[in-house]
Parts: structure tokens; sequence; C-alpha cells
């Protein structure tokens, strides 16, 4: 119990560091990543850990909530940012106000971590509110140049949309179920206590959708996707990298947790499916036009957002094989984490050092970069989902998983997508590592060791993952079960 | 501005900002707190920026002071909850370190009038930084 | 009764269209500040009752008894809610001015249809 400490520490780190340099951005993330991985451990034992603040119990009081799924989402985030941290003492040296820098990746991770941590509906949308606004500042960093503030104002508006239609969400639940706790209304829908006067299934499912399509902006689902291959190659890298890798599974966090704490009749499993097979389709078939290495890898998250959603369809169907679904579409959230984290890490890489993102400019920059060129094939190979890595493992076990609960079609359309992807990927590493280098690009080194490090970390996770997965298969199933684990929620936020 | 503006403002300020120490010391016990105080604190300042210009009140009440003081008012909260979670095991716990005293005093709920006098200085240094920054820009294009 | 509501609907509508449809970036933050507080007055709404008293204890209420004041107040929750949502909405608000004054900076002019420099 006492491990939910670490929750302070996210939030001293989020406030103390408008004076802080990079250190204490970087020991900050170390030491929330050593609570996280803390509060993993103790949720594998079984018992979900509830912190409640200033002593009130919920339904009155504010709770945070921490069970397997918590738990490991939230080890994910903080790995990536601190990866990212320590990345960032390199990439950004020479950048103005870095003071800034840090205290809003602080607040980020702190935004983040509450959003995920709590079990309140309404604070959910705080911290969301605070992760966005930061995210915000973050992608209008290089706030001299055009690019990054267009795109920050079209994140701005088009995120500040989503939470307000959160909030109307929200606002709705509130009206019909009178309370915001996420236990709480759980526990109350499924007593269907409804306050009087209320038609409890319109507003519920009015709300839901409200609610979903908020997060579903949050998450870059198919028609609200267009914000991000606009703001993700406009941030500095190491942004992009944390943008990427966990702003959007935020997104999915919330949907997951929302959809199976709202029970509705409605077929949702199909409708999921055709968004997330629209959702892919749309990332990887606009991802082969690029010739924006940034811009690229953020059509690519899109599409690996599709296969997460595939798998949360597949979840709802129940059974073996939802479970199955859910753990293996948990297991792509931290694979795809890993492997987008790294690759945008390594554009980074590139792109400080050849200062351009345009692919025909870049061609060849592999053999400059020996070190960079060998990081860039495990991870493009690992998210093009080549065998000895880790996005094989959860891309081949989502096909499985779509295919027993009998979803043949979708099942297809995912394998002709992961196929359309190989090929752009390949195209990628064509130009970048096997053609011979452009005479411009000569005077090309490899980045100093500080940003080497994380890139190095992230892509021996891949190799790990890969030939290894036993461990982190038995913790997104345990987070899989967790999160179906209804009853053992309610119960330890309430008791 | 003209003589009118400026005598008003000089004689409205120190009663705004009377006003906003009443509410966020009794923030606990009436309508009120913090937020609103510091949002009086702030625009007693900026009715000062409109009567006298920014140079004058930013003679006195400079930009980096406002960003410390913003620091300060979020330490104070960040270690009162602190406080709370030592002696009462519970983030934000209201523990009885403080002076309890009886209902309608001044000094009787404990945390909360440390918490309004730290959200009093966030917001309100806050809420002038941002006018500050916003006013910048204007003087830069003249 | 269900006044407030059409008013907010209204407001919504009014902020979406502003978002959806106006060419000047000023105008947009004006819509997502119409759209937002149009959310925030729903939220007042929920809460209010006809002839409600303030959600306050004071000395009179503990002469009347505590049974009548709790069916007597409004109730509290929603305003805590909104004035939270309010502050988040003034940082939003305050983020994308400071965008559109960098933006006004670079490109001297606030309308979109000139601002496009991101490929599509």
């Amino acid at each position: 119990m006492p491990l939910a400490a670490g929750v302070v520490l996210i939030l001293l780190g989020a406030y103390t560091s408008p004076r802080c340099q990079a250190s204490v951005a970087v020991g900050a993330s170390a030491a929330t990543m050593a609570m996280s991985l803390l509060l993993l451990r103790e949720t594998l034992k079984g018992g979900i850990i509830v912190h409640k603040m200033a002593g009130w119990s919920a339904p009155v009081g504010i709770i945070l909530v921490v069970d397997g799924f918590n738990a490991f989402i939230a080890s994910i985030i903080v790995g990536v940012v601190l990866a990212a941290a320590v990345f960032s003492i390199g990439y950004m040296r020479g950048e103005t106000s870095l003071s800034y820098y840090y205290a809003l990746v602080m607040l980020m991770l702190g935004g983040m971590m509450g959003v995920v941590l709590t079990g309140d509906l309404f604070n959910l949308f705080v911290f969301l509110e605070v992760m966005s606004i930061s995210a915000y500042g973050l992608v209008a960093f290089r706030s001299y140049e055009m690019e990054p503030l267009e795109a920050g104002f079209k994140y701005l508006v088009m995120g500040g949309t989503a939470t307000t239609i959160v909030l109307l969400g929200v606002a709705l639940i509130y009206g019909a179920v009178g309370t915001v706790n996420l236990a709480d209304i759980a526990c109350r829908l499924r007593d269907g206590g409804f306050l009087p006067g209320v038609s409890g299934s319109l507003v519920l499912s009015v709300s839901l959708a409200l609610l979903v399509t908020g997060f579903g902006l949050k998450a870059a689902i198919f028609p609200f996707h267009t914000w991000l291959p606009d703001a993700h190659p406009a941030a500095p890298s190491s942004i992009s990298a944390i943008l990427s890798g966990v702003v959007i599974k935020v997104g999915i966090y919330a949907l997951f947790r929302i959809l199976f704490i709202i029970p509705l009749n409605v077929d949702f499993a199909f409708a999921v499916a055709v968004f997330s097979v629209l959702t892919m389709t749309v990332g990887n078939v606009m991802a082969m036009f690029q010739t924006d290495i940034k811009r690229l890898l953020a059509f690519s998250s899109i599409a690996n957002i599709g296969y997460i959603l595939l798998a949360l369809s597949v979840g709802f169907g129940g059974g073996a094989y939802g479970v199955y679904g859910l753990t293996s579409g948990l297991l792509h959230v931290l694979n795809h984490a890993i492997m987008k984290a790294l690759l945008f890490l390594t554009a980074g890489a590139i792109v400080h050092a050849a200062g351009t993102r345009n692919l025909e400019e870049l061609v060849g920059v592999g053999h400059k970069m020996k070190a960079t060129a060998v990081i860039l094939v495990i991870g493009v190979l690992a998210i093009a989902g080549v065998p000895p890595f880790n996005g094989f493992i959860s891309e081949f076990s989502i096909l499985l998983a779509a295919l027993g609960a009998g979803m043949g079609p979708f099942a297809a359309l995912m394998l002709a997508n992961i196929l359309l992807a190989f090929s752009y990927y390949l195209r990628l590493l064509y130009i970048l590592v096997w053609q011979a280098p452009k005479e411009s690009l000569s005077m090309i080194r490899d980045p100093s060791p500080s940003m080497i490090l994380p890139m190095g970390v992230l892509a021996s996770l891949c190799i790990v993952f890969g030939v290894w997965p036993q461990p982190v298969l038995a913790l997104s199933h345990h987070a899989a079960l967790s999160l179906l684990n209804l009853n053992g929620y309610i119960a330890a936020s309430l008791g | 501005m003209s003589l009118i503006v400026k005598t008003v403002s000089r004689m409205l300020t120190p009663v705004m900002l009377l006003v906003a120490a009443y509410i966020i010391l009794h923030g606990h016990i009436t309508h009120g707190g913090g937020f609103q105080g510091g949002v009086l604190v702030a625009c007693a300042f900026i009715l000062l920026i409109i009567a006298f210009g920014i140079d004058y009140v930013e003679a006195k009440v400079s930009f980096s002071f406002g960003q410390a003081f913003r620091s300060l008012g979020a330490t104070i909260i960040i270690i009162a909850a602190l406080v709370g979670m030592v002696f009462g095991f519970w983030f934000f716990k209201n523990v009885g370190v403080y002076p309890y005293g009886f209902p309608g005093e001044v000094f009787s709920a404990g945390s909360l009038i440390i918490y309004n006098l730290g959200e009093m200085a966030n917001v309100s240094a806050s809420f002038l930084v941002a006018f500050y920054f916003l006013i910048r820009f204007r003087r830069r294009r003249k | 009764m269900n006044f407030p509501y059409v008013v907010c609907v209204f407001l919504i509508m009014i902020g979406l269209y502003c978002i959806l449809c106006k060419r000047n970036l000023l105008k947009i933050i004006l819509g997502l500040i119409i759209l937002s507080d149009g959310v925030n007055l729903f939220f007042i709404a929920l809460g209010y009752k006809a002839g409600g008293v303030p959600p306050i204890l004071h000395g009179e209420t503990f002469k009347h008894g505590l049974e009548s004041f709790y069916t007597a107040a409004v109730d509290p929750l929603p305003q805590a809610f909104v004035l939270t949502a309010i502050v988040i909405s003034m940082g939003v608000v305050t983020a994308a001015l400071a965008l559109a004054v960098k933006i006004y900076q670079l490109y001297g002019t606030l309308e979109t249809t000139k601002i496009r420099r991101l490929k599509h």
C-alpha cells in the first residue's frame, strides 16, 4: 500500500521543475519508473492498490486505483518518457529556454500518470487536459519556426474540442448516474440505479458516443486522425517519441477502461472493428506516399492504432479468444511504444545530424552513421513484423485472435495492411541504409553517447521481447484479466 | 490614461487587495477561496497596468519575480500535501498538526488556509505572467 | 424547465460552427471559448434545483435542521467541477492566444487561408 507514494513523486516532479535542469528531469522520471515498476510487481501478486486523496474514501473522495492494467500502461509510459528525457540531453543542446522544455515534459508525464492511475472520471478529464496543454506547448516548442506553430495550433484546436466533448460526456453521465467515480458508475449501472426521471439507455449511449469521440480524437482514430501527421513531425524528435509512443496510448487506455466500465447492448465489436480497419488502411496508404521521414513514422503510428483497436474489438467478443485478443492488443501497446519511440529517436538523431527530414536528401545516411543505422534496421524490421523481433509476436497474435473469434475478413484486411506496411518500411531501409551515400552527407557522424544509449536500450528491448516474449505475454495477460475483472475493481475501490 | 482613471485606480487597488485578502483568508468558511482571491490580486495589478502602463508595474513586479512567485505557490501546496502524507498517511490529508479552532473562526480548518495561500500565489502570479506575455508582444510591435 | 438545456445546445452548436467554419484564428479561439462555456453551463444546469439555496453551512442552517438543508440545497459537486473546468479552459485559451500571437509575429496575418505551410 505505501508504494502508492510513487504518485506523489510524479506530482512533485511536475511542480517543482520550472527551474530544474535535465538531470532533475531524468532523475525524477527514473524514480517514477522505479515506483511504477514496484507498483507493477505489487499488482502482479493479485492486489489492487487504492490511494485515497486526503483520506476520504470513494465515492465521496478522489481516489487513485492501481490494478494490473493501470500499472502495465503506467510502466510503459514512464519507460518511454525516461528514454526520451535521456535522449533530449544531447538532442536539445543549444535550444533556448530549456527549463520550460523539461518542466513541460514533467507536466506531461504527470498528466499521463494521472489519467492512467485515477479512479475518477472527472479527474481523468482534468489530467487529460494537463497532459494535452503541455503537449500543445511542446509541439510548438520551436516557436521561431512556422511549421511547429501551425501544427501546434491545429493540435490545440482539435484537442481542445476533444476534451470539451469528453467533459460533455462526463456531465451527461453525472446527470444520469449521479457519480463520477468509475467503480461507482460501474456498480450503479450493474444494478440499473439511474437517478429518477432519467431515460438511462438513451443518455448512456449519447454520453458514451461523446466519450468515444473525445478519446478517439486523442488516440487519432480514423476520422479524427488529421492532427497527428502534422503535430508529431513538427515537435522535437524526443517529444515525437513521447507523443507517438505513449500520448495516443493514453487515449487508447481511456477507451479500453470506459468501454469495459459502461456496458451497452449495441454491437460495439463490429463498429470498433470497422473503424480499426479504416484507421490502419488510411495510415498505411498515406504512409506510402510520404517523403518526410518523421511524417512517414507518424502515419505508421495511425496504422498501429488500428491494429490495437482490432484487438480491442476482439476483446468485446468475450470468451477465451476475447482475453487472448486483449492480451495481444496490450502487448502491441507495449511493443509499439518501444518500437515507435525507438524509431522517432533514431529519426531524431539522423535529422539532428543531417539537418533535413526529406528522404531524398537523406539517401544512404546509414553508411555515415553506423551505430544509428544498426539500431534503425532493428527498429524498422521490428515494426514491419519480421519474426525475430517483438512486433511480429504481437501482430501475429492479434491476427490469430481475430481469426479465432470469427472475424476472418477483418483479419485478412489486417494481413493485407501488414504486407502493405512491409513495402514502405523496406523502401525506408533501402533509401536510408542500402543506397550509396550522397556527397552532401559526407560530414555526418554518429550522435553523442547520451543519444545512443536510450536508442540502444530500446533496440535491445525489441530483440529481447521478440526472442523471449513469455514474461511480457504473462504481464499483458495479467493486465487483460484485471481489465475484465470488474467486480474486483469495484470491490477494491469502494471497499 | 486620463487623470480620473489614474486617481480612481490608485484608490481602488488597495481596496481590491484588501478584499482579496479577505476572500483568501476566509476561503474555508465563506464563498471563494484561493483561486478567486488570486484572480482579484491579479486584477488589481492589471488595473494598474491599464492605468499607468506596463513599464510602471513591471518596474515593481518583474516577469521573473512572477515566475518565481508562481513556483513558490505550487511548492507550498506540494509541501502541505506531503505533510499530510507524512503525518496522516494519505496525500492531501488534513492532519492534526495545525490548530483546530472552532467552526467559523479564521484558523479553524487546518491545512485549508495553507492551500488557499499557495493557490493564491500560484493563480495571481500566473495570470499576471500571462498578461505580461500578451502585452509585451504589443510593445515590441510599436 | 428545459430552457437552460436549449441554451446550452445552442451555445455548443455556435461554438462548433465557429471552430469548423471560421477562417480567422481569433474567431476559432472564440468558438472554443463558446463551446466550453456551453458545456460548463450544461453542467451547472444539471445541479440546479428550482428555488434551491447555496450549499454552504452557516449558523442559520444549523437552526433549521440539516434535513431541510439537504433537500433545499443545490448540488455543489457540479459547481466544483465547473470551476475546475473553467480554469482549465482558461489555460487552453491562454495557450491558444500565445500561439496566435507567435503566428501573427511570423506571418503578419491571422487568416487560415494565408497560413498554409504544412503539406496536405
